[in-house]
């Protein structure tokens, strides 16, 4: 049995609760897939979830990423660069 | 099964019938020999409940949501400072919508201390979304605890409820109190239920931020479950005639010599017993003064106050304060009828009213209300206070 | 492939939020069958809005003192329902050093059986940086504008002398440690407590990039130790043990300078922070396990 007034302060776990994030962001990690070597550092330290290793490559989500940089910072072989938004 | 026992002994028992999971006790004069009596059954194998001895009420409340939450029936006991300093739980119980039972042994809160009976306490959380009922005997105090669990769990309240008794002058009184089986009350009492259980199984959220319109209908659907509570209350005190010899939970609230009163006075909790003397001998002088004792101070009956109004005057006593403004239940009263209203605020801190103060009360009431002057708030001191006189140290000799 | 379901992307929290990076850790090392329990702090917020939430595991929030006694009760009911669940307190600095202290304290004396996991940003930083009793001397925050006078408050020592079965320290800078250290303590029955130091790029002052960065320099330069505390002994963890001899330790500059909250701080400052890291060693020295 429903009853229509009943309403409870529960939420349920999804991408996008903070928005979309990734219009936060005004510097985009670029990755050299070349220089790539798949180690996941970027995906260790990513404080968004938005780093994903496919077949031992990195791609970045961009509808969320806020373009903290963490994942060009932690890049062993610098295969990730931080671009301007403009560019 | 009938035994003699207190009122805090009964809540004990009704909650070992409700066959309760977890139970957060920190002690509190007077609510004390409940957690005692809880602890005894556990030591003794009566009860396999979980303990837990908390480090104070703000955390015996904690205990009580975080097991509630995961799916078990749970149960804690306070008053005076202690539900003050549980506040903030209180309200985050009633937020969080899970069903639960707290009693609650009302005292006098500071400073100064003072370790007597006052409903102020009680009264103080009437704004926090629970369902809130006031015993006025260790039998009632056994009932609204054991039929407490099944209102909060009903799917048309799910709010925790509390239960308030008068400290010492209920919490210690003793009478005969009749406890049904076991068996009966397994009958009576489903399994628990609750709108969501936070387990990893289906793993929801309870709690992160809600933006403005979601918020209140939030407090919206608290506010229509607490006003739902009335019929499933009276619903749920009809079937527990089957279980119990006692048949005066159909309504919300206990009328006495209503019938053809003239007068009513409105009160509630234990010195309802001392009134309904007075009654008696006032009546027999051609009085014609009827009483209504509140139970449930949330839901409040609004119908069955509102009968109220076919009275000439009527005379509320609060045994609590908003200070400066009056009592609680009387500007409950007073913003439900269109009569006029009498406040008496009296009996804090311990104060006792014998039945003489109650005849004094009502005979000097009924002459107000002859010359239709029983308006406003009185502080009454009992008769055996010579002088009421405010005095600082500086006075003292 | 390590599970990090325990966050979704597009949470509230400020970019480069190095709570954020330890939520991710904390699935990497617990997998599924976990119930959170997260009081008042940024984590409140950073999980976004209704309907939604950020968080992957199943979660409670409540009041700050409440998150130890809503675990106690929550763990006790997974039992009787014969659940095999891992409850997790999620709590910041001030929620644990704090406005919520009596209450960790109480549910470590009961060794209530949960593992509580205080995210350390050394600051009030949900409200805006206020200084909290984990924020170091000489500290700028809103209300110390002239620098915090006296130390970071020592909650991973204080419960040690809770005597409770399983204690540790790590760094959102050293991942396999923290997750290690966080495996290990779901192994353990009782009170485990976690202290992660997860520096905040917006109260402490440096680019967001260098979160990662800074939680190393933070270990590097001996300012946090790595250790774990079991069997009545103190164990150092690898990353931390060139600390035990001051010859050895990098200097603390190198952890300063990088920060702005540290601008205001002069010689005698940096002076009395390097003696509080002298005393802190010495200490750890005193509990080693030989």
């Amino acid at each position: 049995m429903q009853h229509e007034y009943q309403y409870f302060p529960i939420t349920v776990p999804g991408k996008g609760a903070g928005g979309q994030t990734g219009t936060w962001r005004f510097v985009r990690p670029v990755v050299n897939l070349n220089k790539c070597i798949g180690c996941r550092a970027c995906w260790m330290f990513c404080p968004e979830a938005t780093i994903h290793v496919i077949d031992g490559k990195v791609e970045v989500d961009y509808d969320y990423c806020k373009g903290c940089g963490i994942c060009a910072n932690v890049c062993p072989v610098k295969a990730i660069l931080m671009e301007g938004e403009d560019q | 099964m009938r035994k003699v026992m207190s009122a805090n002994e009964a809540v004990a028992n009704a909650v070992k019938l409700a066959r309760v999971g977890v139970v957060g006790i920190y002690p509190i004069t007077p609510q004390t020999t409940v957690i005692e009596k809880l602890a005894e059954m556990k030591a003794e194998g009566e009860i396999d409940a979980d303990i837990v001895r908390v480090e104070s009420e703000h955390a015996a409340m904690g205990v009580t949501l975080g097991a509630g939450a995961a799916g078990v029936r749970s149960f804690t006991a306070t008053g005076s400072q202690g539900l003050l300093y549980m506040h903030e739980m209180v309200w985050w119980a009633s937020g969080s919508r899970v069903p639960l039972v707290m009693m609650v042994g009302t005292r006098a809160v500071g400073a100064p201390w003072n370790i007597w009976n006052e409903n102020t306490d009680f009264m103080s959380e009437r704004d926090s979304g629970w369902i809130m009922a006031f015993a006025s005997n260790p039998q009632e105090a056994f009932d609204l605890v054991l039929q407490g669990f099944r209102i909060s769990e009903d799917e048309r309240v799910f709010l925790p409820m509390m239960v308030g008794m008068d400290g010492f002058i209920l919490t210690h009184m003793k009478t005969n109190v009749y406890l049904p089986s076991q068996e009966e009350v397994d009958a009576f009492l489903p399994p628990r239920r609750q709108p969501y259980v936070i387990d990893p199984e289906a793993p929801i959220g309870m709690g992160n931020i809600f933006p403005p319109v979601e918020y209140m209908k939030l407090r919206h659907s608290i506010h229509s479950a607490i006003q739902s509570a009335e019929s499933v209350i009276k619903e749920i005190g009809k079937d527990y005639e089957k279980i119990s010899p006692f048949n005066n939970y159909r309504t919300l609230n206990v009328k006495y010599r209503m019938e053809d009163a003239d007068y009513a006075l409105v009160l509630m909790g234990a010195w309802a017993g001392d009134a309904m003397e007075a009654i008696d001998e006032l009546r027999e002088k051609g009085i014609n003064i009827g009483m209504l004792r509140i139970r449930y101070l949330r839901p409040w009956a609004e119908s069955e106050i509102k009968e109220l109004e076919n009275v000439k005057g009527i005379l509320v006593m609060d045994r609590a304060t908003s200070l400066g403004r009056g009592g609680p239940l009387y500007l409950e009263v007073k913003a439900t009828v269109r009569n006029q209203v009498k406040g008496v605020v009296t009996g804090l801190g311990g104060v006792l009213l014998n039945k003489e103060d109650f005849k004094r009360i009502i005979l000097k009431f009924l002459k107000e209300a002859k010359e239709e002057r029983s308006d406003g708030v009185e502080w009454y001191y009992p008769a055996e206070v010579e002088k009421v006189e405010l005095r600082n140290p500086k006075d003292v000799e | 492939m390590l599970n990090d379901t325990s966050l979704m992307s597009g949470t509230s929290a400020c970019p480069g939020c190095p709570e954020n990076i330890a939520m991710r850790m904390l699935s990497m090392a617990l997998g599924k069958d976990v119930a959170l329990v997260v009081i008042a702090g940024c984590s409140s917020v950073t999980q976004g809005l209704a309907p939604k939430n950020a968080y992957g595991y199943a979660s409670l929030n409540i009041a700050f003192a409440a998150g130890p006694p809503a675990a106690s009760g929550m763990w006790r009911a997974y039992k009787r329902r014969n659940r095999d669940v891992t409850v997790v307190v999620w709590a910041g600095d001030g929620g644990t050093s704090d406005i919520g202290f009596a209450s960790l304290s109480g549910a470590a004396e009961r060794n209530e059986d949960f593992i509580y996991l205080c995210v350390d940003n050394e600051a009030y930083m949900n409200t805006g940086g206020h200084r909290s009793g984990s924020t170091p001397h000489g500290a700028l925050t809103p209300t110390t504008p002239e620098g915090k006078s006296g130390n970071k408050k020592e909650i991973p020592f204080i419960m040690i002398d809770h005597n409770i079965p399983y204690v540790a320290t790590a760094s959102v800078g050293y991942p396999h440690d923290f997750i290690d250290k966080v495996r290990e303590a779901k192994t353990i029955r009782g009170f485990k407590y976690v202290h992660v130091l997860t520096p905040d790029p917006y109260g402490w002052l440096f680019d967001p990039s260098r979160t990662a960065e800074v939680a190393k320099l933070a270990v590097q330069t001996c300012y946090w130790p790595l250790f774990k505390w079991k069997d009545g002994r103190i164990e150092v963890s690898p990353e931390s043990l060139h600390c035990l001899k001051k010859e050895t330790r990098r200097p603390l500059k190198d952890f300063l300078s990088i920060q702005g909250r540290f601008k205001k701080i002069d010689e005698k400052g940096i002076e009395d922070l390097e003696r509080y890291i002298d005393e802190l060693w010495e200490r750890i020295s005193l509990n080693l396990k030989r």
